[in-house]
Formats: structure tokens, sequence, C-alpha cells
């Protein structure tokens, strides 16, 4: 690449089409927000629930082979959904169905493909520490999966916008990280606003990296911020400057969160299951 | 920040109510002393976990059942995917307020504060590891271990924060199940069930007891248990243990009890007693050791088996309420540095909270003439009086225990709204040695809950009447 659009440029186009905005917003898919919904209701079975994922062949076939993949299967496959309902629970379905077609929809474009590959195993990565750690701090984990898959998905949609506008290449990968990464939040959380997410998900996205602003969230702004780390620890990725052991061990969110050095190292054993996991829904 | 000496007079382990007094009293006679936590801010479990936060919890479900009540025929309803957070919005409020001013309690007094986790090198010596891994050691002339206590995890059962909570993780709930399953029939699993049946939750209390709070009063009791399966859906099961907690796959958890009932929850909270927070301390390191209980003994003063070496509050076993925690911290302080005791408080009341309240005083009935062989027991009940009909808490029953002869005041047991506050009128008589007369003869205000004292009073002289009639 060579380099014809600096950072300092694509940043402020970013920032000038957000105001304006212009930036294209993805829409979920209705029957990931049926799934979302379906969860809550009392009523919903282990039918019901794949009749509303069925509704998107592309997407039941997706959160099947992503429940059959090496991070969830026993030893038979599952060969339909409702049998994966019944194996993996409602809950741990309807979170790979939403990861599924949040995957489909925002984490994929023709250009910059291996930068939204990077993304998506990141999300991941950051879910799945973003649950072990409120479960480490006795705390609720059914959100924090989401909170922390979601965290990073304005850099996927600033991403698109890129690539849309960046078509030819002359851009470096530099360049473009560092534009993403001034803005991900503010266009991450409308998205989450406009995608009518759960308020904590939307605080953990908007202020995962400056959690003493969070107001009603907080707790899950500075869990998604550790797992930020941890998921860049364990997963670096060429698009973010590596996070050394030192500056992880002495973060100030693990003061916030009240961890010390031997639940970092709990939490750091885990490694092998977030990345086993990101490569199961890649 | 590293603590500012190497040396203290009185270090303290923990800032739970049982710390901070210890704390207090320390730098009140003018001894040089510091605060080892290992949460981020003062107050313990009691502030961030427990007592605050379930409270405010209760404050919030009470309001809700008495605005159904004042309502009437017009519908008061929760809405199903109601977020828990919204049902505690001034519960940050609290915790913070809370914190805040124990915070400025201990600055004001010159204790300094030490963020970090505590561990024996040797009797004398503890070593503080802070969050980012720094250690210091600190030596000190009288060492109070105040760490408190954590939810007990029974084996067999998985409390995985999603589906299984225990009483840290079950405020962090983020919407409001339609039905739970509260395993335990102490007084927090108590508390859990009525609070979240009041909020409109279909609640299945179990227990291996027969009924929940086996400790008191009978009538009390069962008076309890009929108000809390007054609520739609709500039930107590007992005499039979748990077998396992499963997870059925789908949307609901499977409690299966060893006489083969089942019982489905959305969700499971497991509220099966406490454990002292001694992992980590290395007692072993200051020559202590904990009981078969897991609590460190201590004796009558809370002074452990190494003399310079405190312990008190959750850490030394029941009955680990706040209140005493606190009166313990104190007088292990006082011992500590050889200042005067008192006479050390006998009649430690109870309360707790659930809705309806029950608080608790002195001798029970059942104990009264285990004591006495006989007693007299005056009975009031909230809906016979003005302000039990207006507050619409007549489920209320008071009972005043006196002695048969002297009519003087040996216990109380309240049951209905306002008992923990009613309670200390009957703790007074008890310290003043005050006889039932007392209530008949003086004047209360009317129409107030207070009046049951009188009612109950009333009746005591009845039964006494009646027992000097010639048969």
């Amino acid at each position: 690449m060579t380099t014809a659009t600096g950072s300092f440029e694509l940043s402020a186009l970013l920032g000038r089409l957000i105001a304006e905005q212009r930036i294209e917003l993805p829409i979920l898919p209705a029957v990931a927000l049926e799934v979302m919904a379906a969860c809550q209701q009392q009523e919903t079975d282990a039918q019901k629930l794949s009749a509303i994922i069925h509704r998107d062949q592309a997407l039941a076939a997706n959160v099947l082979r992503v429940a059959n993949s090496a991070a969830y299967v026993g030893q038979i496959p599952c060969a339909s959904l409702t049998q994966a309902v019944g194996r993996l629970g409602m809950q741990l379905i309807a979170e790979i169905a939403v990861a599924v077609a949040v995957k489909g929809r925002a984490f994929a474009g023709r250009t910059c493909a291996d930068l939204f590959e990077q993304l998506w195993r990141h999300a991941v990565i950051t879910g799945f520490f973003t649950k072990e750690i409120a479960r480490m701090r006795r705390r609720n984990v059914e959100s924090a999966f989401l909170c922390g898959l979601l965290h990073d998905i304005g850099k996927a949609v600033l991403l698109a916008t890129v690539g849309k506008h960046f078509e030819d290449g002359r851009v470096e990968l530099a360049a473009i990280a560092h534009a993403l990464q001034e803005h991900h939040a503010t266009v991450g959380s409308q998205l989450a606003r406009g995608w009518r997410l759960p308020p904590q998900i939307v605080e953990a996205i908007e202020c995962h990296h400056d959690y003493d602003r969070a107001k009603t969230a907080q707790e899950a702004a500075m869990t998604v911020c550790l797992a930020d780390m941890l998921a860049h620890f364990v997963s670096p990725t060429p698009d973010v400057q590596t996070v050394m052991a030192s500056a992880l061990r002495r973060h100030p969110v693990l003061l916030a969160l009240n961890l010390y050095a031997d639940q970092l190292d709990a939490l750091l054993v885990r490694a092998d299951k977030a990345i086993a996991l990101a490569a199961g829904m890649a | 920040m590293s603590p500012r000496h190497a040396h203290y007079d009185v270090l303290v382990l923990g800032s739970g109510p049982a710390g901070q007094k210890a704390a207090i009293q320390a730098a009140k006679a003018g001894a040089r002393v510091a605060v080892v936590e290992r949460e981020r801010a003062v107050g313990g479990a009691c502030v961030h976990r427990g007592t605050i936060p379930s409270k405010t919890l209760r404050e919030t479900a009470v309001h809700l059942a008495a605005f159904r009540l004042r309502v009437g025929q017009l519908q008061v309803e929760i809405p199903p995917d109601l977020q828990l957070a919204s049902l505690m919005d001034r519960m940050e409020c609290v915790v913070r307020a809370n914190a805040d001013f124990q915070n400025a309690q201990l600055a004001r007094n010159d204790v300094e504060q030490i963020h970090g986790r505590a561990r024996f090198k040797s009797p004398q010596v503890v070593e503080v590891e802070t969050v980012l891994g720094e250690r210091h050691e600190l030596g000190a002339d009288t060492i109070v271990i105040a760490t408190g206590s954590r939810p007990r995890t029974p084996t067999g059962i998985e409390v995985d924060h999603e589906n299984v909570f225990d009483s840290d993780s079950i405020l962090s709930m983020t919407y409001l199940p339609k039905t739970l399953t509260v395993l335990g029939g102490g007084v927090i699993a108590s508390e859990y069930a009525t609070i979240f049946a009041a909020l409109g939750v279909h609640v299945t209390m179990i227990d291996k007891a027969s009924r929940p709070l086996a400790f008191l009063d009978r009538e009390i009791l069962d008076r309890f248990v009929e108000a809390f399966e007054c609520n739609h859906a709500c039930v107590y099961v007992g005499g039979a243990a748990v077998r396992s907690v499963a997870w059925d796959g789908v949307a609901q958890c499977v409690t299966t009890l060893d006489n083969g009932w089942q019982a489905k929850s959305d969700k499971v909270l497991c509220a099966q007693g406490r454990v002292a927070n001694v992992e980590g301390l290395d007692i072993a390191a200051a020559g202590l050791q904990t009981n078969e209980r897991g609590h460190i003994p201590v004796d009558h003063d809370c002074r452990t088996a190494v003399p310079h070496i405190f312990a008190a509050g959750d850490v030394i076993g029941p009955p680990a309420l706040a209140s005493t925690s606190m009166e313990q911290g104190r007088r292990a302080v006082r011992k500590a540095l050889g200042l005067p005791l008192g006479a050390g408080a006998e009649t430690i009341p109870s309360g707790i909270y659930t809705i309806p309240e029950i608080a608790t005083v002195g001798l029970s009935e059942t104990d009264a003439k285990r004591r006495h062989g006989d007693c007299i027991v005056g009975r009031s009940r909230f809906d016979e009086l003005a302000r039990g009909q207006i507050a619409g808490c007549t489920e209320g029953l008071l009972k005043l225990v006196v002695e048969p002869v002297g009519l003087c005041v040996v216990g109380c047991q309240i049951l209905g709204e306002g008992a923990t506050e009613l309670i200390h009128l009957a703790q007074m008589a008890l310290m003043t040695r005050a006889t039932a007369e007392t209530f008949v003869e003086n004047i209360f205000n009317f129409p107030t809950l207070a009046e049951a004292y009188r009612v109950a009073a009333l009746d005591v002289l009845a039964q006494q009447q009646q027992r000097l009639q010639p048969r």
C-alpha cells in the first residue's frame, strides 16, 4: 500500500461522515431480535426457538455449524437445531444465533476481508473473557458475552465505510486502525441504540475505553475494558499495538475491578478455550 | 499507595461493621491504626453485597406492595421484561453514601486505609499484597481479624451466576424472573424469598427443616409461612434435602429433592449459609486454626488463642449480625488496649428483614417455660390495631413474654412491618426490668403500631387475673 490518505485525513473524514450521519448503519436481522426477545419469554421452548431461527435458513445452518464446532460439540454432533437447543440450552443457542447474525451483517465485507476476520476473532475472544471475568467477580453473566462480542462493532461499521471509500487500497493499515480506534465507540453505541440493545450493552460499547464516563453500567464497561486487553494479549492483531504483560498487570482497570494477580493468572489460563471458541465461530 | 508506617499499634484486617468499629475505637484511644481492605471501598459485604443492597430492594418491594394495596381496583403489574436495576435505582446512591460516610469517618479519625489482601507471615507480621502486585510487610502490637464471610457453595451445586445465583450475584440479575427457587431456610434465604415474592415472582423455598428460620418462635413462624404463601404461587417445601440442581438444557433449572419431588424455575438462588473469609490469610502462620465450622475460635472478649490477635464479626461465627459485629470489634480493641469494657450487652435484638419483618429479643415462650417453668404470653394482632388497618399490615403479631409472678418482661417476638424498630421498646423493657404494667400505665401515641405493646400487656394482665381467680 502506498500512503495517499494518512491517518489524520481518514479520521477527519470519518468524523465528518459521523457528524453528517452519513455512516451507513447495518440493520440487525429481524430474526436476531426475535431470538433475543424469545429468550425472555416463559413460553419459549426448543421448538419455538429453532422455528424462529429456521426462518433464516442461512442463519440456521450457521448456528448448527457453530454448535457442532470444537468449542461446543460433545461426542455426537447435533443433527438439528432443536437437538442443539436441547444440548447447549436456549440461552447459548440464542447467543450463537445473535453472534452469527451480527457477523453476517456487520463483520463481513468484500474489501479488507482480513481485517474483518481479525475484528471478529477479537470480538469473540473478548466476549468469552467478559463472561469469565463477570463469573469470577460473582456477577450475573447473562449479557456479558454480548457486551464483549459487540464492544468493537463500531470498528466493523467504519471498516465497511472505509472499504467503500478506499476501495483502491491506497490507505495504510495503521491509518485505518487509528481512524477506527478514534471513532468506533461513538458509531458502535449509535448502532447499538438503533438496534435497541439492552442499556448495559450500549454503555459497554460506548465506554469500554473510558469506563469512568459510564453512567448506569460502569461495571460492564470496566469488565469489557479488561476483556478487550486480555483478548489483545492472548491473540495479538497487527492493527493494534501489542499488549505487553507488564502493561496488562499494571493496568488501572485491574484496580477498578479489584482483580488480584492470581485472579488475572486464572483468567489467562482460559486463553486456549477463548481461542478455540473464536475458531469455532470463524 | 504504600503504607505510611511499617508498624502499627492496631492493625485491622477487613473494614466491615466489626473492622470499622474496631479501627475507630482504637483511633479514639490514640492508637496508630490501619485498616487493610481487599475490596476497593470500605464497608465489607454489609455495605456492598449484603445488608444495604438487599434492604434497598426490599424497600422497593414493600412500597410496591403498599401501592398495590392503596390503589385498590387498579392493576399494578411489573412488566415481564423489567430490568431489575430499575427497581434498585437508589441502590447505587445508598451504597455509595454508606461507603462514603464510613470512609470519611475513618479519615476523620486518622485511620490509615490500605487497599490489599492480608496474609500472616508470623503472629506479629502481616504481608499486604496490592492489586497491582506490590507487597508490604506490616508489624502490629494488636491485630484484629474482621474479614467477614461469603456465600457458601454446597458440594454438588454449581453456582454459575447465570442460572444459579448466590446472594452476592442475585442482585446483579438483569431482569426479574417469573419463577425462582430459593435453596435454604435461613435468614438470607427467607429475606430474598419474600422480597422476590412481593415483587410478583413465583417463589419456591426449599430446605431440610420443616419450617424456615427454625430458631424462631413457632407461632411467629406459622404466621410468617402463611404470609409468604399468601403471595401468588409461592410455597415453602420443607423436610427434604436437595439432591441436585440441573439445568434442563432449554430454559429452566430443575431442583430435585431426595424424595424425588422436582421444582422447575427460571432461576435458582442458593442461600445455604456463609463461610468465613479466612482463606489466603494463612492464619496457621500466626499460630491460629479454625474450628470444625471454619470459624476462628475466640473468648468472650473476642481474643483468639494468640493473645495479641483478636477476631470479630462473621469470621467468628454466629450470630453474624452487623449489630453484634460492631460491638465485638469495639470490645476487642478495648480489651486489647486495656480500656474498661462495660457490662456488655446481654440483650441483643435480632432483626430479620423479610416481608413482613421479624424481630426478637430475650426469651421466646418455649425458652421462658424452660427457664422459669412457666410464663404468661400476651398477644396483640396487628389487624386489631387501628394503625395496622390503616397501614395494611394486618398479618402482624406481637408476643410479649413475661414472668408469671412479677410480670417482668423477659422476651418479645414480633412479626409485622416495623418489627425491627418496634423491638427496641421491648429491649429497653428487658434492660430496665420493666413489667407488663409499664405498657398499660404509660400512654403511647395513637394510632401507632407501638400500641401493640399495650394490647399485649393488657392481655397479660387479663390472663394473670384469670389465674388468680379461684377455680
